[in-house]
C-alpha cells in the first residue's frame, strides 16, 4: 500500500489502489530496464485486459527488466491526488514515473483516450511528445494502435499487432541504446527499425505483427489474484486467437487474423497451473468464436472430467448455442443466467450484408434448445445504423422478437441495441455513420412496434458518435481532446462521467468538422490508418465491401478455402 | 463435522477490501492451501464458511474469526494457510469446534480509532453521548515531527452488535464533525464473545 491511509479512506474505492497482490513480485530495480504499464481506465478493467497481463509477465520474467502497474485513477482519486501534490504512483514499489525508463499504455478502447492525458499529466510529464526530453519512453499497444492518428502527438512510439515478441523487442533496443546514447532520437530511430513498430516522424508505415503459435507464445501461469473484484474475476485460458467467420462489422475479426489455436494439451496445462497458483473457482476460455475451437469435444470431456469435479466452474464467452450437446450445457451450468446471442440483424437481406451467418431457422433451433432446457432468459444482441439499412430492418428486429416472445412466452427476452460505428481496417471503413437524430429515431421506430414484455435496452447514440469521431479521426482530432480532457471529460466509456456537450464545443474551438468522419469514403481517398499495414490488402476489403452491398455472402474461409485476404501469406 | 476456527490478523491494504472482497480473498486462499474443505452444491461451488460480523471498509481487524468446514481436520492448516494468504492477512491460531455458532456467540467489538488532529475533548464526549455511547477511553498527546506540532488522538469504543449501538462509521463522523482530521489507523481490537 503505497498511498497515504488517509487519502485511501477518502475515495470511493479504495482497494483499486492497494496493490499487493498474491503472485505480486517485487524486483529489484538495480541495472534493470524499468517500464511502468499503464492501463487509461479503472484498475477493474485494467487488471481484466489479458494483453496486460501477458505484457506484465514477460517483462517480469526476464532478469534484466521489470514492470509495474498504474491505472487511471477515478475523479475522486485525481482530485486528492492533485490537492495534496502527490503524483500517480506504481501499485508495486510506490515510485513515480521518474524512477522508471518506459511508460507503455495498453489502449483497447478509444474512449479511453482522455485517461492517457490524466495519466500522464498525474505522472508530471507534458502531454505531448515533442515538450518531452530524455526518458520516460512513452510507448503504446493494444487495439488502437492500429488506427493512431488521433494519439500520436502524445505517444512516441506505437506497437501494432501482438506484443508477445515485440515487447522483448523494444526492451532489447532500449538496452542496447542506454549502453551507447543518450540521445533520445537515436532510440527513437533504432526502434523505427523493429518490424512491428511506428515512430511518428521517422516511420512511413508499419506492419502488424502477429505470433504464429500460440503454443509456444509465453502465457502468464501465476497472474496477479486482485483483492478485490475486478470485471473478469476468474483464471483466464485464451483457448483461440482470431476468427475467420469475416463478419464484415467486426474489427477483431479482421485485426486478430489469421487465426491461431491452442493446443487442448496446452490449455490443459496452463488451466491447472493457474488453478493451482491463484485460488480461482472459476476458469474462462477465452476466445472470438470459441465454437469454433477444433477439439471442442475435448475440451468439453476435460471440463466434465477434471474442472468440475473439482470444484471449479467454467464460463465460455462467444459460444453459440446451436453447436453443443445437452451434456456440455449442463457440465458448465453457465448458460442458465448468462445466455446470449447475436443475430444483430432484423431481416436476412441485412445479416447476408453484413455477412453475420445466421438464419432465422438458426435462431428459432436456439430459441427450441433454450426453451428444452428450460432456461429462464437470453440475451439478444442488435445493432442499427447498418450500410444500407432501411426501415424495413428495423421493423424486422421488432418482427423477430415479438414473435419469438409469442411463441416463447415464459423465456425473458433482453434486448441490446448497439449503433453501429465503422471500424478501421474493416470492409466497412468506407461506409458513413449516422447521425445522433438518425439513430434516435430508429431507436423510436424499434420501440413502437415492440411487444411491451421485451426488455429492452440502448447505447447512448451521442457515446457511438464520439466513438465514432475518435477511431477514424485524424491527427487533428488530437487537439480536441486535450481541449475537452482541460475542460473535465475523464472516464467517456463510463456513462455517468460521459459529456458529449463538452465534446462538441471542444471539436467546435479547434474548428473541427466531425461529418467529415463520419461520412462515406471512395476507394481514393485517404484514410488516416492508410501506413498501417494490418496484412489484409485494401483492395481485398474494398471487395467485400462491394459484395456486401450486393448482399453477397462469405463461409469461413478455414471450412470452404482462402479468399486471399493476404494476412496468412504475409 | 468439524469445523476450523481461525483467528487471523487483517492488516494493512486489506483493511480497505470489503467483506465480499474478504469472503472471495478467503475462498481463495483456501484453494490454493488444498486442505480439504467442504464445497457447496450446484454450478458455483463454494467452500463453506461463517466469518464474524463484517468490519467496515477502512478497518483493520486485530483478532477475526472464520470458521471453515472440513473434511476432517487437520494439523498443518495454520502453516498452510499462512503460505498462500495474501499480504494483510495473517492467521495467529487456529483450533477445532464442533459447531459453527459465530453469529449467535459474538456479540460485539473493541473498536480503536486513531487520528491527527486539534480535537476538542469536550466536543467529542459530547457527540459520543449523543450517539447512546457511555463506554470508552480516549487519549492524547503531543506529536512533533520536523517542527510541525501535531496532536495525536486515539479513542476505544466498545460497541455492541444490537439496537441502540450505533456503527463505527458513525464515531468517525463524529470526531470528522469536530474539525480536521488526518486519519492514521482505524481498527477492531477485539471481538467479545457471548
Amino acid at each position: 500500500m503505497n498511498y497515504p491511509f488517509d487519502l485511501l479512506y477518502r475515495v470511493k474505492k479504495p482497494a483499486s489502489y492497494i496493490g499487493d497482490e498474491y503472485n505480486l513480485v517485487k524486483k529489484d530495480p538495480e541495472g534493470k530496464v524499468k517500464v511502468v504499464l499503464a492501463f487509461p481506465d479503472t484498475y477493474e478493467v485494467g487488471m481484466s485486459n489479458l494483453g496486460f497481463s501477458i505484457i506484465y509477465h514477460i517483462i517480469n520474467s526476464r532478469e534484466d527488466a521489470l514492470a509495474e502497474r498504474i491505472f487511471a485513477p477515478w475523479v475522486d482519486m485525481e482530485e486528492l491526488l492533485r490537492r495534496r501534490k502527490i503524483p500517480l504512483l506504481t501499485l508495486e514499489s510506490g515510485k513515480s514515473i521518474n524512477e522508471f525508463d518506459i511508460l507503455a499504455f495498453s489502449i483497447s478502447y478509444e474512449l479511453n483516450y482522455s485517461n492517457i492525458l490524466t495519466i500522464l499529466d498525474l505522472c508530471g510529464l507534458p502531454l505531448l511528445s515533442s515538450e518531452r526530453d530524455g526518458l520516460p519512453l512513452v510507448i503504446a499497444g493494444g487495439q488502437c494502435a492500429s488506427r493512431p492518428a488521433p494519439i500520436i502527438p502524445f505517444i512516441d512510439c506505437f506497437a501494432v499487432g501482438d506484443g508477445e515478441e515485440l515487447i522483448n523487442e523494444i526492451i532489447d533496443t532500449f538496452k542496447e541504446w542506454r549502453l551507447n546514447s543518450k540521445d533520445k532520437n537515436e532510440l527513437l530511430i533504432a526502434l523505427s527499425k523493429i518490424s512491428g513498430i511506428y515512430v511518428p516522424g521517422i516511420s512511413k508505415t508499419v506492419k502488424k505483427r502477429f505470433i504464429r503459435d500460440l503454443d509456444k507464445a509465453p502465457y502468464p501461469t501465476k497472474p496477479l489474484v486482485p483483492n478485490t473484484e475486478i470485471i473478469h474475476d476468474r483464471a483466464v485460458v485464451e483457448i483461440m486467437r482470431g476468427c475467420t467467420r469475416g463478419c464484415r462489422f467486426c474489427e477483431a475479426g479482421f485485426l486478430y487474423r489469421p487465426v491461431r489455436e491452442r493446443s487442448l494439451d496446452n490449455i490443459k496445462r496452463l488451466s491447472s497451473e493457474i488453478l493451482r497458483s491463484t485460488g480461482y473457482g472459476e476458469v474462462g476460455f477465452l476466445s472470438l468464436s470459441a465454437s469454433d475451437y477444433s477439439n471442442l469435444e475435448g475440451l468439453a470431456r476435460y471440463i466434465k472430467e477434471e474442472l468440475i469435479p473439482s470444484y471449479v466452474s467454467v464460463s465460455i464467452p462467444s459460444l453459440r448455442i446451436d453447436t453443443l450437446s445437452r451434456e456440455f450445457y449442463e457440465a458448465i451450468g453457465e448458460v442458465k443466467r448468462g445466455l446470449t446471442f447475436a443475430p444483430e440483424a432484423g431481416t436476412q437481406r441485412l445479416r447476408d450484408v453484413i455477412n453475420k451467418n445466421i438464419t432465422e431457422e438458426d435462431i428459432f433451433k436456439t430459441m427450441e434448445i433454450v426453451s428444452k432446457e428450460g432456461w429462464e432468459a437470453i440475451k439478444l444482441y442488435f445493432m442499427i445504423g447498418l450500410p444500407t439499412e432501411q426501415d424495413e430492418d428495423i421493423l424486422g428486429i421488432a418482427n423477430l422478437l415479438n414473435d419469438i416472445k409469442s411463441r416463447y412466452k415464459k423465456i425473458d427476452l433482453n434486448v441490446s441495441v448497439s449503433l453501429f460505428v465503422p471500424k478501421p481496417h474493416t470492409p466497412f471503413q468506407w461506409t458513413r455513420q449516422i447521425t445522433q437524430e438518425e439513430a434516435e429515431e430508429k431507436i423510436r421506430l424499434l420501440k413502437s412496434k415492440l411487444n411491451r414484455k421485451i426488455n429492452i435496452s440502448w447505447h447512448d447514440p451521442k457515446v457511438s458518435l464520439l466513438e465514432g469521431i475518435l477511431t477514424r479521426g485524424d491527427i487533428d482530432v488530437s487537439r480536441a481532446i486535450i481541449t475537452a480532457w482541460r475542460k473535465g471529460v475523464r472516464f467517456d466509456a463510463w456513462t455517468d462521467k460521459f459529456s458529449w456537450d463538452i465534446w462538441k464545443e471542444s471539436f467546435r474551438e479547434n474548428n473541427i468538422d466531425i461529418s467529415s468522419y463520419l461520412k462515406e469514403k471512395n476507394l481514393s481517398d485517404p484514410l488516416p490508418w492508410d501506413f498501417v499495414d494490418t496484412g489484409i490488402s485494401k483492395e481485398f476489403l474494398w471487395n467485400e465491401y462491394q459484395l456486401s452491398l450486393s448482399g453477397f455472402k462469405r463461409e469461413d474461409c478455414r471450412k470452404v478455402g482462402c479468399y486471399n485476404c493476404g494476412v496468412c501469406s504475409g | 463435522m468439524v469445523f476450523a476456527r481461525v483467528e487471523y490478523r487483517k492488516f494493512g491494504p486489506l483493511a480497505f477490501i470489503s467483506h465480499l472482497d474478504l469472503i472471495r480473498c478467503w475462498e481463495r486462499i483456501v484453494r490454493r492451501a488444498d486442505i480439504g474443505v467442504s464445497f457447496t452444491e450446484g454450478f458455483h461451488p463454494r467452500p463453506k464458511f461463517s466469518f464474524s460480523p463484517p468490519l467496515p471498509v477502512g478497518f483493520e481487524g486485530e483478532r477475526e474469526l472464520l470458521d471453515i468446514r472440513l473434511e476432517k481436520p487437520r494439523l498443518d492448516l495454520k502453516d498452510r494457510i499462512n503460505r498462500v494468504a495474501p499480504y494483510g492477512i495473517y492467521v495467529n491460531n487456529i483450533f477445532f469446534v464442533q459447531n459453527s455458532d459465530l453469529g449467535e456467540s459474538i456479540i460485539g467489538g473493541l473498536y480503536n480509532f486513531q487520528w491527527l488532529g486539534d480535537t476538542d475533548r469536550t466536543k467529542l464526549e459530547e457527540g459520543l453521548k449523543n450517539l447512546g455511547l457511555k463506554d470508552w477511553l480516549y487519549s492524547s498527546e503531543q506529536l512533533t515531527q520536523v517542527g510541525i506540532f501535531h496532536l495525536k488522538n486515539s479513542l476505544s469504543v466498545l460497541l455492541l452488535f444490537e439496537k441502540g449501538y450505533p456503527s463505527p462509521k458513525k464515531v468517525v463522523e463524529i470526531i470528522e464533525s469536530i474539525g480536521e482530521v488526518i486519519w492514521l489507523k482505524l481498527s477492531r481490537i477485539q471481538l467479545l464473545e457471548r
